[in-house]
C-alpha cells in the first residue's frame, strides 16, 4: 500500500527499432501527493515526456514498451496491467494532460467546444449534449477566454497560439483530473503570452488541490510553479529536492551546468557562459557508469564503471553523484553567471 | 565617446507582402536604424514582429518596398554587378534552424566550400581543401568532418556547421538569425561562447536576431525592440535593459523568466492584456495602443516617431518626453 497519489517504482521505458532496443527512460522512481506540483526539468531525448506519457500508457500503436518491473501505482491501482476500459477512465478522470503543441494536439476538424464536450460526455454518459456544451463554455470562461459562448462554435485555426493552449487547458481539467500533467505548456508561446498561461496555471494551482507534473527544459519557469524538482539526464534521475535546495544547493555537476548556462541578470556581458561540452549519450547503447561521466569535467575513473547510488542529502533531496562518495575529492561548485 | 564608423544606415526601411484578398502584410513598416562596426546589434521581439524580415531586407534576400539601405556609404539599390558580389562576400547569415538550411546530399566540405568556389575564383582545390579544416577548427570541429554528411551530426554541431559556412568567405557581418532558438541549453550556450570567441578573434559585426530576451542580454551592445514591424525601442545594452522606457520592452522585459525561487518574476511582471493584433490589420496609429495600459485618443491616431530621448536611447511613444527639452 502506497500513501501516495501517485507513485512510480523502476519505470524503465523502451522503443523497438529497425537498429536495436532504444532505452528512454532507464529506472525512475517518484511519487507525487495531492496538491503539489513536482517538475520534471532535462534536455531534449532524457525521456521526461516519455515518462509521464508511460503515466497513462498513452503510446497508441508506437513501438514503445514498458520493461517488466516496472510498477506505477495511481490510487493504489496498478496501471502498467490495466486493460482498455480501466485505461480510458483514467486518461481525464485520473490523470489529464496538457500538450506541448496546442496545434498539433487540437483536432483541426472539430470545434472547440466538441472537443471540449467529448470528453465530458465520454466519462459520464448522463451528462446531455447541451449540457456538456453549456459545461465547455464555462471551462472556456474560467481558462479566461473572452466571449466563451462563441468562441465554442470555432475551430482551432480561428484561435491565436495563446487562446489553443487555453483550450488545452481546458480539456485537462473537463473532467475533474487528479493530477494534470503539463508537457512544456509553453515551449511554443511567446514570453508575454507564456507569462499569461502560466498565471492560469497557478490560478488553477491555488483554487483547486490537484497535483501538477511540469515536463520542462526552462528552469526559469520551473522556480515559479514548481514544489519539488527532478533533473533528468539519458533516462535516469541524477538529483531531486525542492526548488530551493536545488537552487541554494545544487550537488550534481549538471545541474550545476544547467544553472549556470543561462545568462542571469547579474552575468558578466560578452564572459564565457559556463557551458558543458560533447552531446547526451547514444540511448542504443549500453551505459555502464553514470551517465553524464562523459562530458562531466569532474569525472573519475569510477564514473565510467558504475551508476552511483543516490545519496540522501536531506528528507527531501537525494543525489546520483560519486562526488558525494566519502573518499571523492571536493568539489565547490562553479560560480553562477560564467566568468570573463 | 569615440567616433564609431557605420556599417549600415537603415532609412525608413518598409517591406510589405501581398496577401490574399489584395491587402498587405506589412511586415516591416518604416524601420530605421544604423549598425555599427564591430558591434553585435541585437534585434529582439515577439513571433511575427518582423525581426526576421528586417534581418533578411537588409541583406537583399526581399527587394524591399521602399525605403534605403545605406552600406558604407553607399545605397544598394545603386549597386553594380561587381559591388553585388562584394557585398554578398561582406555579409553573411547564420540561420535559425540548422537541419534545414544544410543540404542533405551534400558532405559537409562541399558546403562549407561552396562560397569559396564562388567568391574565390582563382583558389586552387588544395587551397580550398586548407580554407575548409581552417574554418572547422574555428568552430571547434576536426578537419575529418569535412567528408561527412549532415545527417551524421548533432544540432549543435550542424549548427556550427552553419557557422563554418558563413565564415569561411571571410565576411565582416553576419546575420544571426535566432541561431540558437532550435538547440538545447547546454549546447546554446556552446555556441554563444563560440560566437562572442569568433568575434573577439575575427573582428566580426553581428545582427544578432532572437526572442530569447536573457541571451540577447548576454552578447549585443545595442537592442532594438520591435513590435508588429515598427520599432518601438533603440538603445545600448545598458540603457534598454536598465531603464527601458517603452511600455512594451517594460512588459516584455518583466516577462522574461527568472530562474529564481525567492523572487516571483510572474507576480511582480508588468500585465498585458490580449495579443499581437494581425499585420494585415494592425491599428493606424501607435502598433501597441490597442494593449497599452496608458494609451490615449492621441496614440490611437497618430503613429509616434522614434525620437532620442536620452543620448542614444530611442523610444517611440508619445507619452514619454525627452529629459532636457
Amino acid at each position: 500500500m502506497s500513501e501516495h497519489l501517485l507513485e512510480v517504482k523502476d519505470l524503465a521505458v523502451s522503443f523497438s527499432s529497425y537498429a536495436g532496443k532504444i532505452r528512454a527512460v532507464r529506472g525512475v522512481s517518484f511519487h507525487l501527493d495531492a496538491g503539489e506540483t513536482l517538475a520534471i526539468v532535462g534536455e531534449s531525448g532524457c525521456g521526461k515526456t516519455v515518462t509521464v506519457k508511460a503515466l497513462m500508457k498513452l503510446y497508441g500503436n508506437s513501438a514503445a514498451f514498458i520493461e517488466e518491473g516496472s510498477s506505477i501505482l495511481f490510487k493504489n491501482e496498478e496501471v502498467v496491467t490495466m486493460d482498455r476500459k480501466q485505461l480510458s477512465k483514467l486518461r481525464g478522470e485520473g490523470i489529464g494532460m496538457i500538450f506541448q503543441d496546442p496545434m498539433t494536439s487540437l483536432n483541426p476538424t472539430l470545434t472547440v467546444g466538441y472537443q471540449i464536450a467529448e470528453g465530458i460526455r465520454f466519462h459520464d454518459k448522463s451528462v446531455s449534449k447541451e449540457e456538456a456544451y453549456k459545461r465547455a463554455a464555462e471551462l472556456l470562461a474560467l481558462v479566461g477566454i473572452p466571449s466563451p459562448e462563441e468562441r465554442i462554435k470555432q475551430y482551432p485555426h480561428q484561435l491565436s497560439g495563446g487562446m489553443r493552449q487555453r483550450v488545452m487547458i481546458a480539456i485537462a481539467i473537463a473532467c475533474d483530473a487528479d493530477i494534470i500533467i503539463c508537457d512544456e505548456p509553453t515551449t511554443a508561446l511567446d514570453v508575454t503570452i507564456q507569462a499569461q498561461v502560466l498565471e492560469l496555471l497557478n490560478e488553477l494551482k491555488e483554487k483547486t488541490n490537484k497535483a501538477f507534473i511540469l515536463v520542462t527544459h526552462d528552469l526559469g519557469i520551473v522556480f515559479d510553479f514548481a514544489d519539488r524538482i527532478q533533473v533528468m539526464y539519458a533516462g535516469v534521475i541524477l538529483e531531486r529536492g525542492t526548488k530551493y535546495e536545488l537552487f541554494d544547493e545544487p550537488h550534481h555537476p549538471y545541474t550545476w551546468a544547467l544553472l549556470n548556462s543561462v545568462p542571469s541578470k547579474q552575468s558578466q556581458r560578452k564572459g564565457t557562459l559556463y557551458s558543458i561540452q560533447g552531446t547526451p549519450p547514444d540511448l542504443m547503447m549500453d551505459i555502464k557508469g553514470c551517465p553524464f561521466a562523459d562530458r562531466c569535467v569532474y569525472c573519475m575513473p569510477i564514473c565510467k564503471e558504475r551508476m552511483p547510488e543516490e545519496t540522501p542529502l536531506s528528507e527531501t533531496h537525494s543525489v546520483c553523484c560519486w562526488l558525494e562518495h566519502s573518499m571523492a575529492p571536493k568539489v565547490k561548485a562553479p560560480a553562477a553567471g560564467g566568468e570573463e | 565617446m569615440e567616433e564609431k564608423k557605420v556599417l549600415f544606415d537603415v532609412k525608413n526601411l518598409k517591406m510589405y507582402f501581398p496577401a490574399r484578398g489584395g491587402k498587405l502584410v506589412k511586415a516591416v513598416d518604416d524601420v530605421s536604424f544604423k549598425i555599427y562596426e564591430g558591434e553585435t546589434f541585437g534585434v529582439v521581439g515577439e513571433s511575427g514582429c518582423g525581426k526576421t524580415t528586417v534581418g533578411r531586407t537588409i541583406l537583399g534576400v526581399y527587394e524591399q518596398t521602399s525605403g534605403e539601405i545605406i552600406y558604407r556609404g553607399k545605397n544598394t539599390a545603386d549597386f553594380k554587378a561587381e559591388d553585388k558580389m562584394a557585398f554578398s562576400k561582406n555579409c553573411q547569415m547564420i540561420f535559425q534552424d540548422p537541419a534545414a538550411c544544410l543540404d542533405p546530399r551534400m558532405s559537409i566540405g562541399t558546403i562549407v566550400s561552396e562560397g569559396l568556389t564562388v567568391h574565390y575564383r582563382n583558389m586552387s582545390k588544395a587551397e580550398r581543401e586548407e580554407r575548409v579544416n581552417q574554418v572547422l577548427a574555428y568552430v571547434g570541429l576536426t578537419s575529418d568532418y569535412a567528408s561527412r554528411f549532415s545527417h551524421e551530426l548533432s544540432g549543435g554541431q550542424r549548427q556550427r556547421i552553419g557557422i563554418a559556412r558563413a565564415l569561411a568567405i571571410e565576411p565582416g557581418f553576419i546575420v544571426c538569425d535566432e541561431p540558437i532558438a532550435a538547440l538545447d541549453v547546454s549546447i546554446q550556450a556552446q555556441v554563444v561562447n563560440l560566437l562572442t570567441r569568433l568575434q573577439k578573434e575575427l573582428g566580426l559585426t553581428y545582427m544578432f536576431i532572437s526572442h530569447d530576451l536573457s541571451m540577447v542580454r548576454h552578447i549585443s551592445d545595442r537592442i532594438a525592440v520591435m513590435y508588429l514591424g515598427s520599432l518601438v525601442e533603440l538603445g545600448d545594452n545598458k540603457s534598454i535593459y536598465g531603464n527601458p522606457m517603452h511600455p512594451y520592452t517594460r512588459a516584455l522585459f518583466s516577462a522574461i523568466p527568472e530562474p529564481d525561487p525567492y523572487h516571483s518574476w510572474l507576480k511582480s511582471r508588468v500585465h498585458l492584456q490580449g495579443e499581437i493584433p494581425s499585420p494585415i490589420n494592425a491599428p493606424a496609429g501607435c502598433k501597441f495602443c490597442t494593449r497599452c495600459p496608458q494609451a490615449t485618443e492621441q496614440c490611437k491616431l497618430e503613429p509616434p516617431a522614434l525620437r532620442e530621448i536620452e543620448s542614444g536611447h530611442f523610444v517611440a511613444c508619445h507619452q514619454i518626453q525627452p529629459v532636457n527639452a
